[in-house]
């Protein structure tokens, strides 16, 4: 087994089958399609992260990077490892053998003995498989099987949470979290970034940007390339004399709308409607090269640490917005017309959010980052010893006068549970909910307290206090939308999260504050992801960055995948031809005059996908796609008028957007009373009635006419399931 | 699956030239197979060597399994080698090569200093039941469910803590009547270009360091570290050389862990130094490896392949009809495959034929199928399967074609090399060390794992209720 065996993105394929139930699981024939079969396909993305290139390594002038000190137990037991598989599985690098087989054994080994050495466990106290005092003697028996440790292997999840093995049961083993054992993510994230740039892992490009996110993850190629991979075979960082940029593959680099050179030729090509820090990073870091070769054209796109900034967070913590598509803030950062204003909305200064918004190690570069500062890491500090920026708070909770927090007791299991009074967390919300703690209906947005079932305080002898971000994610590797890059951090409305983040899911998105893509929904309930990819799968994903586009790159699957979801071939998110029936424009061919920022849709492909971010499930018809086939006709809107209540089943309108509007028009579903209880009155001599005459009494299971009606969206489901069950006694079924 | 096993043992009597011993001394270890010269190889090793062999993506063959079997001769048969290879060394007097030794040296300090840290600065930390068990009640709310994952976070959290404890003071006590002294002027970053490999960077007691042996690591690609991280970086140096020594002194020279270590090290380090002095005596000329590649270019040269949908029909009339349809657009080649091919797999995989490799199909079909360009429908061809329609989905193509090509070279070079050192060590077998394999020893072991693991699935058989108890029992058993 080598390094060029490891490939990543594999496709993986869904055939459709008709169900028969007399072959072997159930597998029929194939479903054809126009002749076609349905195969649908995925990417695989997993791949083995490069833990041997510095774990391997004893440290010297050459390898810097290795924690395996010369001298030390930890590098002899390395030394020890890696001898034993080249000598047994003959390995010999100079007779042209791969020794990743025991690179990767010796960098286990490594991670353990280190381990051992801090944390004092005793993973390796009967290593080699040995019989020092207390260890079980080697095995007579042929049943009994070890590890070279002497026992099992050792399951990192056993003291871990690892939600990517669904250990997503938490590490702490005490309510308040005093004696934690971290989660594996971010135990090894902590323990990396707590001692590198500026420590003894020194991973800086030529521009000073920390290149140690693709250092560690994965990076390989789904051909098994190994061309210009990211990290040397000592664990230097194949670009400290270049660009991390240029190390295509991985993760994010080259795969990325966001890193990918050729995204405005086969790709996104849609106004990218930037704000200033977009428009910032645009200029600064994308497009300028900062004195390496290329020309001002030479797009090499944003790095990790451009996007996974404090200034996220600062920016986060501020902003006060119900929609951020439409501008509905009491307090927005992201729309401040120049960085100097967004700097004091946020309370800092020019310098710092620059320093903040291209972060570098200025002990290997020449210019210093604007205030002399290295920021790289600040978001991973925030609530570190030493920390420099507070954490993001997350809720007010109930605390007793001591400052311990109140549990509700209302925890099914038993367990502890923290009384959520309101999620925001602003100084005027904290001062509405202390001045009013008997009366929760004086707090600023109390909306959103009461979570568990508790409004108010349990004792208003307690106080409400704030808490920080790592309350909820138990320790503060930031995958909440506190810590996380956000779409709207960069980008103006129309492409931003909270488009489709009005029904926010604390501790996920919040309310009032900017969602994550990965938690957030678009247009009509779409997820972001369902046509953009995974955060970091970005499309277009990996043209190669030389041949150019139509070239699959690093990862072939998923290029060829948007490839195959859009209906001209091309590579970008998908557009409105993967769903919809579509003119020359690209345009959904029943476009006509809806007009969106100025431009008619409908000839507009670019002013078609801004408006569809737009039109959102939350948002009204009324004003909007209803214009689209006419005029104002809001006034036409009534239960008995027949041609309204045609619209679903003519195609004009889907049957939800019709529920819509008559919530918004005429109070409540045509037919059901603002309740949504059943009107059966109004049902039977006015909705069915705009259509044909009296058959209230001819409602039946029989035949399909009266399920044609919900499956043709002929009257809203709430309508048709309650006049079922009154008339039938059931749902036909569905 | 006797008659598999039997089979490979002959294929590894064969291929080692190793003698079949039946039984092994009276006196010898139960668990022992084999033996080169004096060295005992046992079962227990070929099971560690396999249970330790798996990475992420690669997984091991069951217990009692013929395919285990399979696996742990092919074990066997390296672990015998790389005895040869060992004693081979000793007896070239390799032992004695000066980097060998300081190798072993580095070594033998780590180890050593590690257990002086462990054994005498540290102590060992048990954590008792009792001590989690009152930990649960006092910090743990209460109706938490006790499992196995809560009692193994609370047992880490009391030993990291006495750890702490422990450690705060471990330096001072090292250090213990022993005069330390960092020099940190000659640290100073600014002044590496003028400092000499001799100068002293630190004493302890009668022990030196120069700047010579530390600054490999005082110094990076990009930014020299700190001054003060140099002035840790040389305690830290120190305080390793001061528990090795330590260590010695206390007489951990004989501690078996110790020697456990030492010992395989001793053996695989000789081992690669060996097999890299042999590289360099066998490199192949360029003749041999043009020699090699024409004399295996059928094991070398990966062919060309090709991914194909394919309709088989009865006749060619049938065919060309068929392939009218397809051409103008009446039917897919999928619905083709489906309604009229006579393949048997035909409805259910539409065709879809895999992939085939230049040279191994009917030839008719093999030149339509590798002449034909991408997505275009060919044939037909007659076979005696039929009359096939053809069409190339995707393709690879050939690979390791040139020996005058860098990777195809490189690759030959590899497979020139391994050849020659096997036929090295198989004379060695031959000729230089008695090596015996305890055929009985090697079956009964065998067959016990097999019928061990036969019994208990017929117990869970028997005893469905019980299958999950007699699950782990058998892994309390294997652990």
């Amino acid at each position: 087994v080598d390094e060029e065996s490891i490939r990543p993105f594999v496709a993986m394929k869904a055939q459709l089958h008709y169900y028969d139930p007399s072959r072997p699981q159930g597998r029929g024939a194939p479903v054809l399609d126009q002749g076609q079969p349905v195969i649908g396909f995925g990417t695989a993305p997993i791949d083995i992260p490069n833990c041997e290139r510095c774990h391997s390594q004893i440290q010297s002038g050459e390898a810097p990077n290795a924690p395996n000190v010369p001298g030390t137990p930890e590098a002899a037991l390395v030394t020890q490892e890696m001898n034993f598989w080249k000598a047994f599985y003959n390995l010999d690098t100079t007779a042209g053998d791969s020794d990743w087989y025991a690179r990767l054994k010796g960098a286990a080994i490594s991670i353990l003995s280190q381990h051992d050495a801090e944390l004092w466990t005793d993973f390796l106290r009967c290593y080699p498989n040995s019989e020092p005092e207390g260890c079980a003697p080697l095995p007579a028996s042929p049943f009994v099987q070890s590890t070279r440790m002497g026992h099992e292997s050792v399951i990192c999840q056993k003291c871990h949470a690892d939600n990517a093995v669904g250990s997503t049961k938490s590490a702490s083993i005490t309510s308040d979290g005093a004696f934690r054992i971290r989660p594996v993510t971010e135990a090894i994230h902590r323990k990396h970034l707590s001692i590198s740039q500026g420590g003894s892992i020194a991973f800086a490009d030529s521009l000073g940007r920390d290149g140690m996110c693709q250092g560690c993850h994965p990076a390989h190629r789904s051909n098994g390339d190994m061309e210009g991979y990211p990290i040397t075979e000592e664990g230097n960082n194949a670009y400290a004399d270049s660009d991390n940029r240029l190390g295509a593959g991985g993760c994010f680099v080259g795969r990325d709308v966001h890193s990918n050179p050729l995204k405005d030729v086969d790709g996104a090509e849609t106004p990218e409607y930037l704000n200033v820090v977009g428009q910032w990073l645009k200029e600064n870091v994308a497009r300028n090269q900062s004195g390496l070769a290329g020309s001002a054209a030479d797009n090499r796109g944003l790095w990790c640490t451009n996007c996974h900034t404090q200034l996220s967070q600062e920016i986060w913590k501020t902003e006060d917005c119900v929609d951020l598509v439409r501008g509905d803030c009491a307090v927005n950062p992201r729309g401040a017309a120049s960085i100097e204003e967004l700097a004091t909305m946020i309370g800092s200064n020019v310098n710092t959010v620059l320093s903040w918004l291209d972060p570098k190690d200025n002990a290997s570069i020449d210019t210093e980052t604007p205030d002399g500062i290295d920021h790289t890491r600040d978001i991973w500090r925030s609530h570190f010893a030493g920390g420099v920026f507070a954490d993001a708070m997350m809720a007010v909770i109930e605390a007793d006068p001591s400052g311990t927090p109140v549990d509700t007791g209302l925890e099914p299991n038993g367990k502890f549970n923290v009384n959520v009074l309101s999620l925001c967390t602003t100084q005027a919300c904290l001062d509405s909910i202390n001045d009013n703690k008997a009366d929760p209906s004086q707090w600023l947005h109390p909306e959103d307290g009461g979570l568990d079932g508790v409004t108010g305080f349990v004792d208003t002898a307690n106080t409400g206090i704030p808490v920080p971000f790592r309350a909820a994610d138990d320790g503060g590797d930031h995958w909440l939308a506190a810590g996380e890059p956000h779409c709207a951090d960069c980008h103006a409305a129309p492409y931003v999260e909270q488009s489709g983040n009005i029904n926010a899911f604390a501790p996920f998105n919040y309310p009032r504050k900017a969602g994550l893509m990965r938690y957030s929904r678009g247009h009509q309930g779409i997820t972001c992801q369902g046509c953009h990819e995974s955060t970091h799968g970005l499309y277009p994903v990996a043209p190669d960055r030389d041949a150019g586009p139509g070239t699959p790159g690093v990862d072939a699957t998923t290029y060829a995948q948007a490839e195959n979801l859009n209906y001209d071939g091309s590579h970008g998110p998908l557009k409105c031809g993967s769903c919809h029936q579509y003119n020359t424009s690209g345009v959904h061919q029943r476009m006509d005059d809806l007009v969106y920022d100025g431009q008619r849709v409908r000839d507009n492909l670019d002013a078609a996908i801004g408006w569809a971010h737009t039109f959102t499930e939350e948002h009204s018809p009324v004003g909007d796609m209803c214009q689209n086939c006419h005029g104002d006709e809001s006034s036409g809107v009534a239960v008995r008028d027949g041609t309204w209540q045609e619209h679903a089943m003519r195609g004009r309108a889907s049957r939800k957007m019709m529920d819509q509007v008559e919530m918004e028009l005429l109070g409540a579903i045509a037919g059901t009373n603002p309740d949504g209880t059943l009107n059966r009155s109004v049902t039977r001599n006015q909705l069915c009635v705009s259509c044909h005459g009296d058959e209230w009494t001819g409602v039946s299971c029989n035949g399909t006419q009266w399920k044609r009606h919900l499956s043709e969206g002929r009257v809203s489901p709430v309508v048709w399931e309650q006049v079922s069950v009154a008339r039938t006694g059931g749902t036909c079924g569905w | 699956m006797k008659r598999a096993l039997l089979a490979v043992i002959a294929t590894l009597s064969f291929g080692t030239a190793a003698a079949l011993a039946t039984q092994p001394p009276a006196d010898a270890s139960p668990d022992i197979v084999a033996r080169v010269g004096e060295e005992p190889i046992h079962f227990s090793q070929l099971n560690t060597l396999l249970n330790s062999a798996p990475v992420v993506g690669l997984s091991i063959p069951a217990l009692g399994t013929p395919e285990r079997n399979e696996v742990m001769l092919a074990l066997l048969d390296k672990a015998i080698s790389a005895n040869l290879l060992y004693l081979d060394a000793i007896k070239q007097g390799r032992d004695q090569d000066p980097e060998y030794q300081k190798e072993l040296k580095a070594f033998a300090d780590g180890i050593l200093g590690g257990l002086y840290r462990a054994r005498f600065l540290v102590g060992d930390i048990e954590v008792t039941p009792e001590e989690i068990d009152a930990f649960y009640q006092d910090q743990i709310v209460a109706g938490t469910e006790m499992d196995e994952r809560l009692r193994a976070g609370i047992e880490a959290v009391i030993r990291k803590d006495k750890f702490k404890q422990r450690t705060a003071d471990l330096r001072a006590r090292l250090r213990e009547g022993t005069a330390v002294q960092v020099f940190e002027d000659n640290l100073d970053v600014s002044e590496d270009p003028m400092r000499g490999d001799s100068d002293l960077v630190a004493t302890y007691g009668e022990g030196t360091l120069t700047w010579g042996q530390v600054a490999d690591e005082m110094t990076t690609p990009q930014n020299t570290l700190s001054l003060e991280r140099r002035i840790e970086a040389v305690n830290g140096r120190v305080d390793q050389e001061l528990m090795a020594l330590k260590g010695r002194a206390a007489g951990l020279g004989n501690d078996s862990l110790y020697l456990a270590r030492i010992g395989e090290l001793k053996k695989t380090s000789l081992v690669n130094l060996h097999r890299g002095e042999l590289v360099k005596q066998l490199e192949p000329t360029e003749q041999e490896l043009r020699d090699y590649f024409e004399a295996h270019r059928d094991q070398i040269v990966v062919k060309e392949r090709r991914k194909l949908l394919m309709v088989v029909l009865k006749t060619k009339e049938e065919a060309d009809h068929i392939k009218a349809r397809i051409e103008n657009g009446e039917i897919t080649i999928y619905q083709a495959a489906m309604d009229h091919s006579i393949h048997p797999d035909a409805k259910e995989n539409l065709g879809d034929f895999g992939w085939v490799a230049q040279g191994t199909g009917f030839p008719e079909l093999d030149r339509l199928t590798f002449s034909l360009e991408l997505d275009v429908l060919g044939g037909p061809v007659e076979s005696p399967a039929g009359w096939h329609l053809v069409q190339v989905v995707d393709l690879r193509d050939a690979r390791f074609t040139d020996i005058g090509e860098e990777y195809t070279r490189n690759t030959v070079r590899r497979l020139v090399l391994k050849e020659k050192l096997n036929d090295y060590v198989i004379g060695l077998r031959k000729d230089a060390f008695p090596v015996v394999v305890y055929e009985d020893n090697l079956k009964r072991l065998f067959h016990a794992e097999g019928e061990w693991i036969a019994g208990k699935t017929r117990e869970m058989e028997q005893h469905p209720e019980r299958a999950q108890q007699i699950l782990d029992a058998m892994r309390k058993e294997v652990q």
